[in-house]
């Protein structure tokens, strides 16, 4: 008698389907995330999304296709030698064991055997390429997504939460590489279905129409428990996105929180965070529940109905013993090939979403760009802006004002919390574009130019400089190829360089991502230098030296001016001591948060500047040049 | 100084259960129903097997009836098996959430309280992956998985005693080909296993933290012209992370050596077998049943060997879990006292520092020798040249930094006695740097150990005469943008002001905590702040001569040291300048 093996059923997971990476599915979460909009299905993308989102997949692909040929390859080789096993054994026992035939029992097992090792060779080559194949697909579009947001500015990524933005890099990327692990599967598909329906229509048709029968049910069972799964998942998705949220701000914020217990009332909010997803998790588990007792079902009953029927037939004699249990050996195949067919065909719906996604971040335009066709700027001219004014969020930060800084001057700014120095200052490096008005350098609109251009010429440090993780020379060269020589004597300069230089590692001393180990002075200082390694012509600096004693403040400043020689500083500072050295200063006046900024002509600059030292105020009115440098009495070139 | 508790990059796995098993514990009643469960689903399922090979027989016998009643009885199992399968995995998952559920909660729970040098000492992308990324993995593992396992091991268990119930010869020769080589196998993985997963959860960690990193930094380094550095440095990661991962298949797939196995096992029954068969001492039928139920028995053993690269994963996520649990509670337990006598000082009292020594990682002491007194009602500024110190003893005096040497006392209680809820109402700081939560102002003035009401805002707003700032805002239930990016550095540090007057604290330690607001308001609040009740410690640290003007008592800190202290203004900028 012949037989095969018959496989009862079990669950997920058999030989036909490779681990592939981690079940992104499950995972929903990298870096925190609160999906703002509930996440579309499949079924929710427009055409037009989805044609992108699948240009983005074959674009994807197309630089591994050979890895992936070469994975679809193997595993087409290796479904053909599993599906060979079973036969082998079966001719063992029919034509070996039982017509006792010694030579041909050894031969076929053998041939089993020989089997078993191509199966294995495929196996290896058909997870091996496929999981480089989606490795590869993945850093390709982790890096494709990093150069793209990291090169966008603040307005453009004004309404992105950074941990949405990252579960692309994260998330969606897994789902797209499972989507890419899993192409080989198809050949195995193919091969199967084709090898065994025609196999069991050569067995006996009325089998036959018992497994056809069955199909429709396993399809169901397919697409209806995946659905309501999905939309479960989804939910349970959002809810530990909000809760990763949760524990990103207890993380990055509550540490600042600490002095006031704030972090507290963070940790209740994470708690509330974390029954959501208990309860989500038990819904979808009770659908999953459901789905996983009801898919073996189907081809169990239809199992017990052909040992049923099929007996019969072979008591009729119009049957073999073998060929009935070839018959449940062939229902377990279909049954798995069925659930990996539909699972592979929703691994392609949700890699469509995933894709979507990537695409609609890497869609994300910046609001501040390089023109078509830039003007090359010209050394050492003025900074003139013209009517410059900014509004936030319907909020006038900014009242339309006019300044010009001359070549070589050093111009304090002045004014009230609120009064939108910041913001100001942010323009001439073009971190913002001003919403009116224009701001020229040496008489170019610096739309007109090309972004490296001005950053090459005009340097900014911002009020609370950012650190990276990495040395201290590491964040001083920023990836510029620059000498220890330069790193040192920018550091004088901003004085700082003494005290790197104690530090038990110097210059290699390592810094967290929040720069912790140093202080709040020393950060200040340090992005100074940092500004002054690009040798500007232009030194922006956002209150700069408000965490230096005034002491190192003027030492800090004594060696800026030695250092400006013809060069221009703008700074904004309510500091004494700035305000003494600069040559000129100008107040702005708050704009009247929430009132009707600019419709008072001058009220951006107040002829009244509050606690501007003794340095000679500079009132200006819009549409007036606020110029006419007064030189101050300490000022090192007056 | 203190050791600070760093997190293991690839901690220890081994016995990573056993060190659960206090989480465990709780929930042991519902595990066990749910295994139960299971178990009665495994068995079901491996009668099939017999059934089929009674059917066999039967129909070898030309016995109808027993064909049929064979059928029969297949049917009724697949619909016993139907319920069983159904409620054997929801009970395992409810049970298992539960189980991932108090980790996370414990997780979230020990980072709030650990000290502040472990955050500081941590990458956050690091902190946050363990909490979130690998919290979610380990939830999906209980929900996925955990189930595969119980019946994939109970399958195995239940086939074996089938094939010894048959032929004990041939089950011994059929587990003496199979087993000692697969456990070769699974040996060979196992031992690079932990390697080559945490290697690649590390790179990816990495290439994680960095991405979101960029995110955070991106200005400083578009602004600076960085960036094409600083993406050569994410491509060298992200090369790395594709190496791993490489690495990780190359380990996993020595697992499919167990495919070569089962076919070489199959032949050596064939070949036993039909020499039997030929001897006469076993009848075809049985060697069926070994063919049929070996699949039990491959498969069973194939999907554990398939799902030992899950358990790996999940045993990675859990060893990084338990090690941060295990991390955070170390460092908690440095501070002395802390599972010590909970004390509860009266709500009134001196601040004292007695000999105070701190340092940080590097082993630079920036404090030496500090021994200050703040008596009730004190008014004092601490000056300094940038870098002296001000405000690490800041932290030290609200007990947000355990001293390394030396201690602070507060009415004569050693900071690190008085649990930190209680710390809170008597001594609150306000950083520099006023960290905003997404939301609305309310939500964010609510960030005070008190949990504020709105009725308490709107007083505190009254109280500092800030009603007309809030009504520009746009009042309490304007929303301050993504984590505050709508407001000023001035205008949180208002923010940050208001809390401090809704903490009602007995000392209040103001850290450069107006240096960004204009010079006017500035003023304005701090007189506020001191009126708002007579008997309140303040003390400033500021650069700003206009705030430290106003102050009765200036000490000044040079290196780490005081340097003077001086009961009047003038006087205090003096010491400041000869300190430098």
């Amino acid at each position: 008698m012949s037989t095969q093996h018959a496989k009862p059923e079990h669950h997920p997971g058999t030989a036909d389907e490779p681990p592939g990476p981690p079940p992104a599915e499950d995972t929903p979460e990298e870096a925190g995330a609160a999906a703002e909009e509930t996440e579309p299905g499949p079924r929710d993308l427009s055409p037009e999304r989805r044609a992108r989102a699948r240009a983005l997949l074959r674009g994807a692909l197309r630089p591994h296709w050979a890895t992936v040929g070469a994975a679809m390859a193997a595993a087409g080789i290796r479904q053909v030698a599993f599906l060979a096993v079973p036969w082998c054994i079966q001719k063992a026992l029919d034509d070996g064991v039982t017509a006792e035939d010694g030579n041909a029992l050894l031969g076929w097992a053998a041939a089993a055997l020989a089997a078993a090792a191509v199966q294995f060779a495929g196996l290896y080559g058909w997870q091996y390429w496929a999981g480089s194949a989606d490795a590869k697909v993945g850093a390709d579009l982790r890096s494709r997504l990093l150069r793209h947001l990291a090169g966008l500015d603040r307005a453009a990524l004004a309404s992105r939460g950074h941990g949405d933005l990252a579960m692309r890099a994260g998330r969606d990327t897994d789902l797209v590489r499972e989507w890419v692990h899993g192409l080989a599967i198809w050949v195995v598909l193919g091969t199967t279905f084709v090898g065994v329906l025609t196999g069991m229509g050569v067995l006996d048709v009325s089998l036959l129409l018992v497994t056809l029968g069955m199909l429709p049910f396993l399809v169901w069972v397919n697409l209806y428990f995946p659905r309501r799964f999905g939309a479960a998942s989804g939910e349970l998705a959002e809810a530990h996105g909000v809760r990763a949220e949760a524990v990103a701000d207890l993380l990055q914020l509550g540490t600042g929180l600490r002095g006031t217990g704030g972090h507290r009332p963070l940790v209740d909010r994470h708690a509330a965070a974390s029954a959501t997803v208990t309860d989500r998790t038990v819904k979808a588990a009770r659908i999953e529940a459901s789905w996983a007792s009801v898919a073996p079902f189907v081809p169990r009953m239809a199992v017990a109905i052909g040992v049923g029927v099929g007996g019969l037939a072979v008591l009729d004699g119009r049957l073999t013993v073998g060929g009935l249990v070839a018959f449940t050996s062939w229902m377990a195949s279909i049954t798995l090939a069925t659930r990996v067919l539909v699972d592979r065909l929703l691994a392609r719906g949700q890699a469509d979403v995933a894709a979507a996604r990537i695409d609609e971040a890497l869609s994300i335009e910046a609001t501040v760009a390089d023109p078509a066709e830039p003007v090359a700027l010209t050394s050492g001219g003025d900074l003139e802006l013209t009517g410059v004014s900014a509004v936030r969020d319907g909020v006038t930060v900014l009242a339309p004002l006019d300044l010009t800084v001359r070549k070589g001057e050093f111009v304090a700014v002045d004014g009230a919390t609120g009064s939108g120095k910041s913001t100001l200052l942010r323009l001439p490096v073009r971190l913002d574009d001003p919403g009116t008005g224009t701001v020229r350098y040496g008489g170019t609109d610096l739309r007109d130019a090309a972004l490296d251009d001005i950053r090459g010429r005009i340097a900014y440090v911002a009020q609370r400089p950012m650190l990276l993780s990495g040395t201290v020379a590491e964040n001083l060269r920023l990836g510029r190829d620059l000498p220890d020589e330069a790193l040192h004597d920018a550091c004088r300069t901003a004085g700082i360089h003494d005290q790197i230089a104690a530090m038990p590692d110097g210059y290699a001393t390592e810094l967290g991502e929040s720069g912790t180990a140093l202080s709040g002075g020393q950060v200040q200082r340090l992005a100074i230098a940092r500004a002054l390694l690009g040798e500007p012509e232009v030194l922006i600096l956002d209150d700069s030296t408000s965490a230096l004693d005034t002491t190192t403040e003027r030492a800090v400043l004594d060696r800026l001016r030695t250092w400006a020689a013809g060069r221009t500083i703008v700074f904004a500072t309510h500091r004494t001591a700035v305000l003494e050295a600069a040559d000129r200063v100008v107040t702005l006046t708050a704009t009247g948060r929430g009132g009707d900024a600019g419709e008072a002509p001058g009220k951006g600059l107040d002829p009244a500047g509050a606690d501007a030292g003794p340095a000679a105020s500079e009132p200006a009115s819009a549409g007036v040049p606020a110029s006419v440098p007064t030189p101050t009495p300490e000022g090192p070139r007056g | 100084m203190a050791e600070t508790v760093l997190l293991n990059e690839q901690p220890d796995e081994r016995r990573v259960l056993r060190r659960a098993a206090p989480y465990l514990r709780p929930h042991r009643r519902a595990l066990l129903v749910a295994v139960v469960v299971g178990l009665a689903d495994s068995a079901a399922l491996v009668a099939v097997a017999p059934l089929i090979g009674r059917a066999t027989d039967a129909l070898l016998g030309k016995d109808r009836g027993g064909l049929l009643s064979a059928a029969a009885v297949l049917v009724l199992l697949a619909v016993l098996q139907l319920g069983l399968a159904r409620a054997g995995e929801l009970l395992l998952a409810k049970a298992g959430e539960n189980v991932v559920r108090s980790l996370r909660e414990k997780c979230v729970e020990n980072l709030a309280s650990a000290p502040l040098r472990f955050l500081e000492s941590h990458r956050s992308g690091d902190l946050l992956r363990r909490t979130t990324g690998e919290v979610a993995a380990l939830a999906s593992f209980v929900r996925m998985h955990l189930r595969n396992l119980v019946s994939a091991t109970a399958t195995l268990l239940f086939t074996l005693v089938v094939l010894f119930g048959y032929s004990w010869q041939l089950a011994l020769v059929q587990l003496a080909v199979f087993v000692p080589l697969t456990l070769l196998v699974m040996r060979w993985f196992q031992r690079s296993a932990p390697r080559a997963f945490g290697g690649k959860a590390a790179a990816e960690a990495t290439v994680a933290a960095t991405f979101t990193e960029t995110l955070n930094v991106r200005e400083a380094l578009q602004s600076a012209r960085g960036l094409p550095g600083w993406l050569r440095r994410f491509d060298r990661e992200n090369t790395a992370a594709v190496g791993a991962a490489r690495r990780a298949i190359r380990v996993e797939n020595r697992i499919d050596l167990v495919g070569l196995i089962e076919g070489f096992a199959l032949v050596v029954l064939l070949l036993v077998g039909g020499w039997s068969v030929s001897r006469g001492a076993m009848g075809v039928g049985t060697v069926v049943v070994f063919v049929l139920a070996s699949r039990n028995l491959f498969d069973s053993f194939s999907d554990i060997s398939q799902l030992v690269g899950e358990v790996q994963t999940a045993r990675t996520g859990l060893a990084r879990l338990l090690d941060l649990l295990a991390a955070t509670d170390r460092a908690a337990a440095q501070t002395p006292g802390a599972a010590g006598t909970a004390a509860e000082p009266p709500l009134r009292g001196e601040l004292v520092c007695e000999d105070l020594g701190y340092s940080y990682r590097d082993g630079t002491e920036v404090l030496r020798g500090v021994s200050l007194t703040f008596p009730v009602g004190d008014r004092t500024g601490v000056v300094g040249e940038t870098g002296s110190g001000k405000t690490t003893l800041s932290k030290l005096l609200c007990g947000l930094y355990a001293p390394d040497r030396g201690v602070v006392r507060f009415a004569g209680v050693d900071l690190r006695d008085i649990p930190e809820a209680e710390l809170r109402r008597r001594v609150v700081l306000v950083p520099q740097e006023v960290r905003m939560v997404t939301g609305t102002v309310a939500a964010n003035l609510e960030l005070v150990h008190t949990t504020p009401d709105r009725a308490a805002m709107e007083r505190a707003v009254a109280e500092l005469g800030l009603e007309d700032w809030l009504r520009d805002l746009g009042g309490l239930d304007a929303e301050v943008g993504v984590r505050g990016s709508r407001l000023s550095a001035g205008e949180r540090q208002i923010v940050g002001l208001l809390r401090a007057a809704l903490a009602d604290p007995a000392v209040l330690v103001l850290d450069e905590a107006t240096a960004d607001i204009d010079p006017v308001t500035a003023g304005r609040l701090e007189h506020a702040l001191d009126g708002m009740r007579g008997d309140r410690t303040i003390v400033v640290v500021a650069h700003r001569p206009a705030t430290i003007a106003r102050l009765p008592r200036v000490i000044a800190l040079d290196g780490g040291r005081v340097a003077g202290t001086t009961a009047d203004a003038t006087m205090a900028r003096t010491t400041m300048v000869n300190a430098s």
